[in-house]
């Protein structure tokens, strides 16, 4: 009796620790996303600032080349605000601390999908296997696993198909992220850090494996993440 | 004539710095390159006056393009580099005016005016 108490009362303290462990990660990630999205927005907005001048400097000699400028300005304007409406939606987002809101999971990957599919990266999910549920962390790092891949493939690959497939398999589920788009290193300065590092850190933390590289159209990401064991 | 070189990944960035400069009197744009390492090759090869260097570009950042050019072997001769940002954020100047740069250009100051960067050596 006084055994099974002790597990229980273990069990719950476990419980506690992976809900918080998943709400940091949680923090953590928009953080960096919100961050990264401040980078685009601000860079587009840099770009409309040169082109204004630019405008402005041959309005009257190259009136061709103003009207070019002009344009660039509506263009990077646009996606300015496509990029800021994103970035409102992800710190409206945020939970109050204390609640009990749902993180999202795997079953959320194909509202995902069509989010992305919407700005531009045309992507399909293909899910194989009985589907088991997971446990909240593991079922989190698949989620923000195919966000980032996704975000990577447009933002740096400039890719614009996708294809995501999860498996299913009896002790292991692995995570395929493919695209369309350039297989480069992507700067880095600073603390900026992006992407590829928090991934590792992420199936590490879940003794799982990734890989990523060229793949057959482009850029692509491998993850493998033990299920078993897992609580 | 001031003789320039644009280095910039964005080439949506090149092409309005270019125009805006190419109308001015005594400003010439002698070359463009994307990339950290194309900026170092060009600056060495068309010895221009200014670089004006992209702090963010893949594989050689800006920074390390910059001190490569300033430290490194076959440095061109009266060569200065200004270097474009976003934001005067205190981590770049610092790490660029310790790579060798001359100044900054910031979109957010009117005229994309230089902002003159104390001596590394005081």
């Amino acid at each position: 009796m006084q055994h099974q108490r002790t597990l229980l009362d273990l069990n719950m303290r476990l419980e506690r620790e992976h809900e918080t462990e998943a709400r940091l990660a949680v923090a953590d990630e928009r953080a960096r996303i919100a961050r990264e999205l401040h980078d685009i927005i601000a860079h587009g907005v840099g770009v409309m600032v040169v082109h204004a001048e630019a405008a402005d400097e041959v309005l009257g000699t190259d009136p061709d080349g103003a009207r070019e400028s002009l344009r660039q300005i509506q263009t990077s304007g646009r996606q300015a605000l496509t990029e800021l409406r994103q970035l409102l939606g992800l710190l409206r987002d945020d939970p109050p601390p204390a609640s009990l809101t749902p993180q999202p999971s795997v079953a959320e990957l194909d509202d995902l999908v069509r989010e992305v599919s919407l700005t531009g990266l045309s992507t399909e999910i293909h899910i194989e296997g009985e589907r088991y549920p997971l446990p909240a962390g593991l079922d989190l790092t698949t989620y923000r696993i195919v966000q980032e891949a996704l975000t990577n493939a447009g933002k740096h690959g400039h890719a614009d198909t996708a294809r995501v497939c999860i498996r299913y398999r009896a002790d292991e589920l692995s995570v395929d992220i493919d695209d369309n788009g350039h297989c480069t290193d992507t700067p880095q300065l600073g603390n900026g850090g992006h992407g590829l590092i928090g991934m590792r850190e992420r199936v590490a933390l879940y003794g799982g494996s990734l890989e990523t590289g060229r793949g057959e159209h482009g850029y692509s990401v491998h993850v493998v993440l033990p299920t078993t064991g897992a609580p | 004539m001031i003789r320039v070189l644009l280095a910039d990944d964005q080439t949506l960035v090149r092409d309005g710095l270019r125009m805006i400069l190419s109308a001015q009197d005594d400003i010439e744009v002698v070359g463009e390159a994307a990339t950290g390492v194309d900026a170092v090759a060009a600056a060495r090869s068309l010895t221009p006056d200014v670089v004006l260097m992209d702090i963010r570009m893949p594989g050689m950042n800006g920074v390390e393009a910059t001190r490569e050019l300033m430290h490194g072997k076959g440095k061109p001769e009266a060569c200065r580099v200004l270097v474009l940002t976003t934001f005067d954020l205190d981590e770049y100047v610092y790490a660029a005016m310790k790579a060798g740069a001359s100044g900054f250009l910031l979109p957010s100051r009117k005229g994309t005016h230089c902002l003159p960067l104390p001596s590394p050596n005081v």
